[in-house]
């Protein structure tokens, strides 16, 4: 087991991923409390709700709290009776409890969170949450039945030896969003159909995804010096900070970041944790190795990285920032500093002085360059390692307007669905029967929310021609793409799009924001338009689209070139970044 | 169309101050000419609200920062700094402290707020200055920052900025709330003239979409009471709290807010667009409001039009403007702020209840009516302030109105500038009883109004003389300076300009005139005349017939009253081919050289019957004690057979007086040429040779003027 040189958060571990109640309709388990969780004196809840209603107080069936005063371990025992649940910790009682006298228990699944909580205050440390099944034959009914119907059928292959002994760790921030879910998925698929030993790690994920997946947290005892890390950085929050500081070898993979202030006014909590990433910029500088999202991203973090990297050498010289910006660095000493630092790297050249130079000069005068030594890149690539194979995947019908623009993406601020709406109101305003689509995956709540109020108040003229699908399968996607007339997004997120992709696939004609990323999907394809140009002239070109068969042709047919059958570039770049680290580093 | 000088400190963040501002001037831009100054901009934030091109945006020195005397300067210096800077408006708006100390007529300003570290804030140390061992710190908004005060330097320089504060005298000042007005009265004892609340613009809210935090707007100052709101939230489970606002007490609250237990429930927000802060609010269950005795506090109206429940601490100005249907006023105790909070939650109906009633209350403080108000008052104040001064005028003007050529470019001492300088330009022969005086001297400057104004003259023709580098900087400084005297001395001698233009480019013209209509012409002691301001061309007859020159003159000068004072006669029927109608109105400039003895009369009256050469046929006639340039030895001056003109012991001054008071019709405008030009003897000024003898004439010839020609 790994010694960790940094205070450890506070975690509890458990064996188990999930229980079913017994014949005695019980179940029991032991936990064990682990780094801050023994010292600091917080307080061990046992939370329990229904799976299929989260709210308090209706789903909350109760909680029940343990104080860790250095306990090591505390045996916990849940009870069901006809009074409802009670939680037993080391054969007693709790102390301090809350329970639903009201809550109906009977056949229902639950999720039990473990929790850590500083006691003097409601802030949670760890939370862990497992499925409660009320009996055996639901626990054996809910083993995941993997779909891997989009599966490739010329799987890539590794062509390098993998060190049997060499594990994998897979680790997410957050499992919430599709995309994390999708990339999670392929990457435990390809390492597994390669043979290769991996394990999943999250901080936030559900109680189904449990299954399949640890606490982040769990690193700390559970990762060896041998393992090899590939981190998926989306946001912020803890984990960042539990993986830089194991010491075996990482690799970070590093989505493109969305400004936090646009999350603000909708999710505080989530705006937060990318804020707070900008704190944890020296964090990064202890990996290994860096895969970005794209070309993009990798220009705007590694200005970031080196920007870091060289304030933090200045320091280290004792440099001093005069008030009109120019530093002084006092040259004693500093290659003797270079020539062992890890935070750069040095070139010394070498030149003869012309004859004829003053005499009190050398003849010959070394010249030392320092660039700040920032992780190394081991390439880009989108958060999607093939394409969908969308032969393989049934239709999956869902409602929609007759004829209907449709978007694609999850809802968050940076997709801009406000505006997507706000374009289609001026489409809405000369064409009867034009519907809109908008199908996407939860992200940020508060807005969702917004979107639906715009819909129901700013657009409710429109508001029965305007669709929103929440949590969209890849059967109801297929359906919708095949009978969509129009692709539109209105994304200024700088990431990988996969739903151009898609539309692409579908020969769509595609109305999009100009973003580095859409160009470089679509190049000068399409209809891409900018900041400066007004909602009603793109309102004008999607009416155009809609109704000028010659205009929808051309302009499907000027997209046909950026289809690309690059299908595994990142499944190989991924084999790559991990070849880079292990195999030639070792 | 009122001429409005809007000034403020800095325009680049969206306080309550700027949002008044950026409120008032959107809307008063398409009637009046608005120039806004302050010592930072952000257009973006103008652009966003409407604020177009017709307004002016002009950049003042930045405030003082980084020394022990930051403050103190700030509070002394840079506002008289400002001064300087800031153009001639008909009327002034001018916001925050300490920006009563402008000198700028009339000033209509709306303190927002006075300085309150100096008064009510003055004895919590906690609030305003918290301790270091050997700082204090202080706080001038809109910073961002404190400045950091040694110790022992800090209780003085709160009295010296407190003395320095009782000396600002706007002509009015309009307060943002009844309580504020008060306030206003007792620091400096005088009454707001009126009060005019800041307004919300209902429209742009957004209904509730939710009820999921509470949320408060602020900067985070002490007094703002975050730390209460922090508190409460340890008395509230399961509640969210949103704190919108920036301000150097960030990170002491979010330390607050970890000991509380309470950080991961609360979050601090900034940077947010307009419309983000719509949603804030929109997804609010409630606005907490909590500062110390805010003079008004605008998000009270903003909770109101957004539909959500107020619950404010009850003290402060907006506490007039909202009632117990749509907030709760409470004391500032944490526990009685859960309490409320927590019963809000627990009663959605009456919640929203409140909510409704607080938007439809909040549509009786639109910014139209905070804009309309305002504006109002400064339309008011620039009427009184003119009637004030045009009363001046016009018992000055009962009759023709007596002015005198002046000279302000005199060195210090003879053989500096024009005392015996050169042979050609400099000689003098006569030594002024002041001695061989600066032109640039304050104090000679007073001593020639208090001349001027003994004798009964109402202005000066202050001579400009401007060559291909601009006009001459001591004349320059030296009218400035006469200006600024003036206006001291409460003189009732007015200033206006003579252009004397020689090698002028058009580019140095166009300079000019900015300067002459930005800072000059609506200055309180220049001159007017039949409403405009008065300025004086000295012409040679260099640019007769130019076309491009006269015709550019014309356009410039449309706004005031333009008067040639021409070397040359000027018929009638000949002007109009040789100056194209630039003038109003002509005179001699200097009317002894111009004939010999026997034929000087009919020549003066001649002149005289020629006022119709100007647009306004303004009638004038000069005088001059006496005329002599024989010492000049310039060879231009050579072909001049009337160039010694002796006085005749003031027998030539009465002979021209006297040819005025026969005059068919009375004049308009009497000249006399000159009040102190020594090169060429034309002078009225005490000499050593002469005492005030031709002083004296000239009083009692303007006392005889006077009542000859009183209408």
């Amino acid at each position: 087991m790994e010694k960790m040189s940094h205070p450890t958060p506070a975690y509890l571990v458990i064996d188990e991923n999930e229980f079913a109640f017994s014949d005695k309709d019980e179940i029991a388990f032991r936990v064990f409390p682990k780094g801050e969780a023994l010292t600091s004196g917080n307080v061990f809840i046992v939370d329990i709700y229904a799976a299929d209603d989260h709210s308090h107080p209706n789903g909350h069936a109760g909680w029940w709290e343990y104080p860790l005063t250095g306990s090591t371990s505390v045996d916990v025992r849940v009870t069901c009776t006809e009074k409802g649940l009670t939680t037993f910790f080391n054969g007693e009682s709790a102390q301090t409890f809350w329970q639903n006298d009201k809550f109906h228990i009977a056949g229902r699944t639950l999720i039990m969170h473990l929790v850590v909580r500083e006691w003097r205050s409601t802030t949670i440390l760890f939370n862990d949450p497992i499925s409660l099944y009320p009996d055996q034959k639901k626990l054996e009914a809910s083993k995941p039945c993997v779909n891997l119907g989009d599966l490739p059928d010329d799987m890539p292959l590794r062509w390098f030896i993998w060190p049997a002994q060499q594990r994998v760790k897979i680790v997410f921030g957050s499992l919430n969003s599709k995309g994390s879910q999708t990339l999670c998925r392929q990457l435990a698929v390809l390492l597994s159909k390669n043979n290769i030993s991996f394990k999943i790690y999250a901080h936030e994920y559900s109680n189904t995804q449990r299954k399949s997946v640890q606490p982040v947290e769990y690193l700390c005892h559970d990762a060896k010096k041998e393992d090899l890390i590939f981190f998926v950085l989306a946001e912020g929050g803890p984990a960042l900070s539990i993986v830089a500081n194991l010491s075996c070898k990482k690799i970070l993979y590093h989505m493109h970041l969305p400004d936090y202030r646009r999350y603000q006014a909708f999710d505080a909590e989530f705006a937060r944790k990318l804020e707070e990433l900008a704190d944890q910029q020296h964090l990064i500088m202890k990996f290994d190795g860096i895969c970005y999202e794209s070309e993009y991203t990798k220009k705007i973090v590694t200005q970031s990285l080196y920007k870091q990297a060289s304030l933090s050498l200045l320091e280290e010289w004792g440099a001093c920032q005069t008030p009109d910006g120019i530093v002084t660095i006092s040259p004693i000493g500093i290659c003797d500093k270079n020539s062992n630092s890890p935070k750069c790297s040095t070139e010394t050249l070498f030149c003869t002085l012309p004859k004829g130079s003053p005499e009190f000069l050398p003849q010959r005068l070394a010249l030392t360059m320092t660039k700040p030594g920032i992780p190394q890149s081991l390439g880009s690539f989108p958060p999607s390692l093939w394409r969908k194979n969308w032969d393989k995947i049934n239709e999956e019908e869902c409602h929609h307007p007759e004829m209907f623009i449709l978007s694609v993406g999850s809802f968050r601020p940076d997709r801009h669905h406000e505006t997507t709406l706000q374009i289609f109101a001026e489409v809405a305003k000369q064409h009867p029967s034009l519907g809109l689509v908008i199908a996407g995956w939860p992200f940020i709540n508060g807005y969702w929310d917004y979107l639906r109020f715009l819909r129901e108040n700013i657009y409710s003229q429109y508001a029965s021609r305007i669709v929103f699908l929440q949590s969209c399968n890849e059967g109801q996607l297929k359906y919708l793409y095949k009978r969509a007339k129009l692709f539109f997004s209105a994304c200024s997120h700088e990431g990988y799009s996969g739903s151009i992709i898609d539309a692409l696939s579908f020969k769509l004609p595609i109305v999009a924001r100009q973003t580095t990323s859409t160009a470089s999907l679509l190049g000068q394809s399409g209809l891409q338009f900018n900041n400066s140009i007004h909602y009603s002239d793109v309102a004008h070109d999607i009416l155009t689209v809609c109704q000028n068969c010659d205009f929808y042709k051309s302009i499907v047919n000027n997209q046909g070139g950026n289809i690309h059958q690059r299908k595994f570039l990142s499944a190989n770049t991924f084999f790559d970044s991990l070849q880079k680290t292990i195999l030639h580093k070792n | 169309m009122l001429d409005i000088g809007v000034v403020i400190p800095q325009l680049s963040k969206y306080g309550g101050a700027e949002r008044l501002v950026v409120e008032c001037i959107t809307r008063w831009q398409h009637k009046h000419k608005i120039t806004i100054y302050a010592e930072r901009f952000n257009s973006e934030m103008l652009e966003e609200h409407g604020i177009g091109r017709d307004v002016a945006l002009r950049t003042l020195s930045p405030q003082i920062e980084g020394n022990t005397y930051s403050f103190l300067l700030n509070a002394t210096f840079t506002p008289k700094l400002w001064s300087g800077e800031i153009g001639q408006h008909d009327v002034y708006n001018t916001h925050l402290w300490p920006l009563h100390l402008l000198d700028l007529e009339p000033a209509v300003w709306y303190p927002h707020e006075p300085l309150r570290m100096l008064y009510d804030l003055k004895n919590d140390k906690d609030l305003i200055s918290i301790t270091s061992e050997e700082e204090r710190r202080v706080h001038i908004y809109p910073k961002y920052n404190y400045d950091n005060v040694n110790k022992s330097f800090f209780q003085p320089m709160l009295r010296s900025a407190s003395s320095f504060d009782k000396t600002g005298n706007p002509f009015r000042i309009v307060a943002n709330s009844k309580y504020c007005a008060s306030y206003i009265e007792s620091v400096y004892g005088r009454q707001a003239s009126r009060v005019v609340y800041p307004g919300v613009t209902v429209e742009d809210f957004l209904p509730p979409i939710a009820n999921e935090y509470i949320l408060t707007i602020a900067q985070l100052w002490p007094h703002k009471r975050i730390h209460l709101i922090l508190q409460s939230m340890r008395l509230m489970d399961n509640m969210q709290l949103y704190i919108v606002g920036s301000g150097p007490e960030k990170q002491q609250l979010i330390r607050q807010a970890k000991e509380l237990g309470v950080y991961d429930r609360t979050f601090f927000l900034s940077d947010l667009t307009n419309h983000e802060i719509q949603i804030v609010f929109s997804r609010a269950l409630a606005v907490v409001f909590m500062p110390v005795r805010e003079p008004f506090g605008i998000v009270a109206l903003e909770a109101m039009a957004a539909a959500k429940p107020l619950v404010a601490v009850n003290e402060g100005g907006y506490i007039e403007v909202v009632d117990d249907r749509c907030s709760f006023l409470i004391p500032p105790h944490a526990d009685v702020l859960a309490e409320k909070l927590l019963w809000l939650k627990q009663h959605p109906l009456e919640s929203a209840a409140m909510g409704v009633h607080g938007r439809e209350l909040a549509q009786q403080y639109s910014w139209d009516r905070t804009a309309k108000e305002l504006l109002e008052e400064l339309e008011d104040a620039h009427d009184a302030w003119k009637n004030k001064n045009s009363l001046q005028l016009t018992s000055s003007n009962d009759g023709p109105i007596f002015g005198a050529h002046y000279y302000g470019w005199y060195g210090n001492g003879l053989g500096s500038e024009h005392w015996n300088d050169s042979a050609e330009t400099g000689t003098v022969t006569e030594m002024p009883q002041l001695g061989y005086y600066s032109s640039t001297s304050g104090d000679i400057l007073e001593q020639h109004l208090h001349m001027a104004e003994n004798v009964g003259l109402d202005f000066f023709f202050f001579n400009l003389h401007i060559n291909s580098n601009g006009p001459i900087q001591r004349e320059m400084e030296a009218f400035s300076l006469m200006l600024e005297r003036a206006a001291y001395l409460k003189s009732s001698v007015k200033i206006c300009l003579q252009l004397c233009l020689y090698d002028c480019t058009e580019a140095i013209l166009e300079k000019i005139w900015i300067t002459l209509f930005s800072k000059v012409f609506r200055h309180p002691t220049y001159q007017q005349f039949k409403g405009k301001p008065l300025l004086s061309i000295f012409w040679t007859g260099q640019y007769d017939g130019d076309v491009a020159f006269l015709k550019n003159l014309r356009k410039h000068s449309a706004p005031v009253t333009l008067l040639a004072s021409s070397l040359r006669l000027y018929p009638p029927h000949e002007e109009p081919a040789l100056t194209f109608g630039a003038f109003d109105g002509w005179s001699l400039f200097s009317p002894l050289e111009l004939a010999s003895p026997e034929h000087r009369e009919k020549l003066w009256r001649e002149a005289y019957s020629h006022a119709s050469a100007g647009q306004q046929g303004i009638r004038c006639f000069t005088v001059s004690p006496g005329y002599d340039d024989t010492a000049l030895v310039a060879s231009a001056r050579q072909w001049n057979s009337h160039r010694n003109v002796p006085r005749e012991d003031g027998k030539v001054y009465r002979q021209m007086w006297d040819t005025a008071y026969t005059l068919p019709q009375p004049p308009d405008i009497m000249i006399i040429s000159t009040f102190n030009e020594f090169h060429e003897n034309t002078q009225i000024e005490s000499t050593v040779s002469s005492g005030s003898q031709y002083l004296e004439l000239t009083r009692s010839a303007i006392k005889r003027g006077k009542d000859t020609w009183k209408k």
